[in-house]
């Protein structure tokens, strides 16, 4: 019973690998239908979402049959409930993706429209940060979990430096709705950071048995 | 030979559920104290100098893989393992303070104070009347009515009166696996302990059975301080207020269950309760 519940749970981990894969590979669509204003590219990066929650589904299935079945403890306990957890985290970075993705025709038609440069970094930054968490999780890398916590303060340092640029502009109505919009896309990066955030917290608590969420050290 | 006094626990009705502990709540006094306790079949050294404490009304439960000595270490708090032919205990084993390996414990007495329950559930081939009445007559009980009264408290206690007293005078054989083992149960309580030792006493019962025996050992933790030895993992973490892992006849790891079970200190520990070895 120990083998097989070790292979299952190694099945399990090759799941959750494949998804975060996939929403890898969503926001990274996403970042570059918005940085090239490519309404073809956005309208695929909603569409790709539905696979994505289908994974989610199957993952948390898995997860809760082998709770149901198992009763794991100790160590296996921490990583299949925080499997449960991450499992959350990732569909809702593609959701911010798909959301992100939705911009892109409103901006596209205005034609004079240009991604400023802050929001590529911040575009940038969040992609960075979460193939980090991504590693993080896979490898079960504590310290580059540690580094992601530190790095959501960049996103966050530029998400409010574009939302400050933005509301100065806003008394002009072609201006609103384009800066409105500037402000939706940064906001959705700004919530990719948030649940790296929360995944690199739960892979402290996995390989640790810390709960550091709610703390502002590591 | 003077007669050792040891902690007397008065009968009291079962108690309602305890609220949640506080945070800031006063540590509760340790009833049983094992300092460097050793214990050695002939020369093979079946545990190796263990310390640890078991504080009053908690449920502390022994696990480890066979022969790792937690049955041993049980059977010495109540000194049955000096009937083992070449046993003998070394270090300091107290209960309320009392050195019970002491020159002029009185071994009955020790027996009275610390119940056991056995793997098998073993009632005597007598009526389940007399089953529950043998200890306090032994002690001298001869009051038709005290006895009375003392068979339907323990048998109360036990959880199993409604199930037993319209046959109370009908031999306990006839009874399910089950409830001899609470019978058993009931039996142990009628002589007033302050400890009961459980030695895996649901592994020859089935899922319901199991139960009921673990329903009331949460329950009876209020007036006895209990000590299981459990080969079921989840057992463990379902009744006790701490665990004990020990290993190759060392205590490994000593602390709170749900410690022990999420995130434990030990990797011997992390692995034996994962199902990786043992």
């Amino acid at each position: 019973m120990a083998i097989k519940f070790t292979d299952l749970l190694e099945s399990l981990r090759g799941r959750v690998a494949r998804m975060t894969a996939l929403v890898q590979q969503i926001v990274d669509q996403s970042v570059e239908a918005i940085v090239n204003l490519d309404v073809n590219l956005a309208n695929d990066t909603v569409q790709f979402d539905n696979r994505i929650d289908e994974e989610e589904v199957f993952v948390e299935k898995q997860a809760i049959d082998l709770l149901a079945r198992y009763q794991p403890a100790a160590c296996d306990l921490r990583l299949i409930t925080t499997i449960i957890k991450v499992n959350g985290d990732f569909e809702r970075i593609a959701d911010c993706a798909v959301n992100i993705a939705q911009r892109v025709p409103l901006l596209a038609s205005m034609g004079d429209y240009l991604v400023s440069t802050d929001l590529r970094l911040m575009a940038n930054t969040a992609v960075a940060t979460l193939r980090d968490t991504v590693n993080a999780f896979n490898l079960s890398d504590l310290s580059l979990a540690e580094q992601v916590l530190k790095a959501d303060d960049v996103l966050d340092a530029l998400y409010h430096q574009i939302i400050t640029e933005s509301l100065s502009s806003l008394e002009s109505e072609h201006r609103a709705n384009r800066d409105l919009s500037t402000i939706m896309v940064a906001k959705n990066i700004e919530r990719i950071g948030d649940h790296c955030t929360n995944i690199a917290e739960d892979i402290v608590y996995v390989q640790s048995g810390r709960i550091i969420r709610h703390l502002h050290a590591v | 030979m003077t007669t050792a006094t040891l902690p007397d626990l008065a009968p009291s009705p079962m108690p309602a559920p305890a609220a949640l502990p506080q945070a800031d709540a006063a540590p509760r006094p340790a009833l049983i104290e094992a300092k460097n306790v050793s214990v050695f079949y002939g020369a093979f050294e079946a545990i190796k100098s263990v310390s640890l404490d078991v504080s009053t009304n908690e449920v502390v439960a022994f696990i480890g893989p066979s022969g790792c000595g937690k049955s041993t270490f049980l059977r010495s708090i109540n000194r049955i393992n000096d009937m083992v032919r070449g046993c003998r205990v070394t270090g300091e084993l107290k209960i309320g303070g009392q050195d019970i390996y002491a020159s002029g414990v009185d071994l009955v007495t020790l027996r009275r104070q610390v119940g056991m329950v056995f793997q098998k559930p073993n009632p005597f081939p007598t009526s389940i009347y007399a089953n529950v009445t043998y200890g306090p007559r032994l002690q001298g009980v001869k009051k038709r009515q005290e006895l009375d009264a003392i068979v339907e408290d323990c048998l109360r206690k036990a959880a199993i009166w409604d199930e037993a007293k319209d046959r109370l005078h009908t031999s306990a054989l006839g009874m399910s696996g089950g409830q001899q083992q609470r019978l058993c149960i009931a039996r142990a309580l009628a002589t007033r302990p302050s400890v009961l030792l459980m030695d895996e006493p649901c592994s020859a019962l089935d899922p319901i059975a199991t139960a009921k025996i673990e329903d009331l050992i949460v329950g009876l933790k209020k007036l006895v301080t209990i000590i299981v030895v459990t080969h079921n993992m989840h057992q463990a973490a379902r009744v006790s207020d701490r665990t004990a892992f020990f290993y190759l006849g060392k205590l490994i790891e000593y602390d709170e269950t749900s410690t022990m079970f999420t995130n434990p200190n030990q990797k011997q520990t992390e692995e034996y309760i994962t199902g990786r070895f043992g």
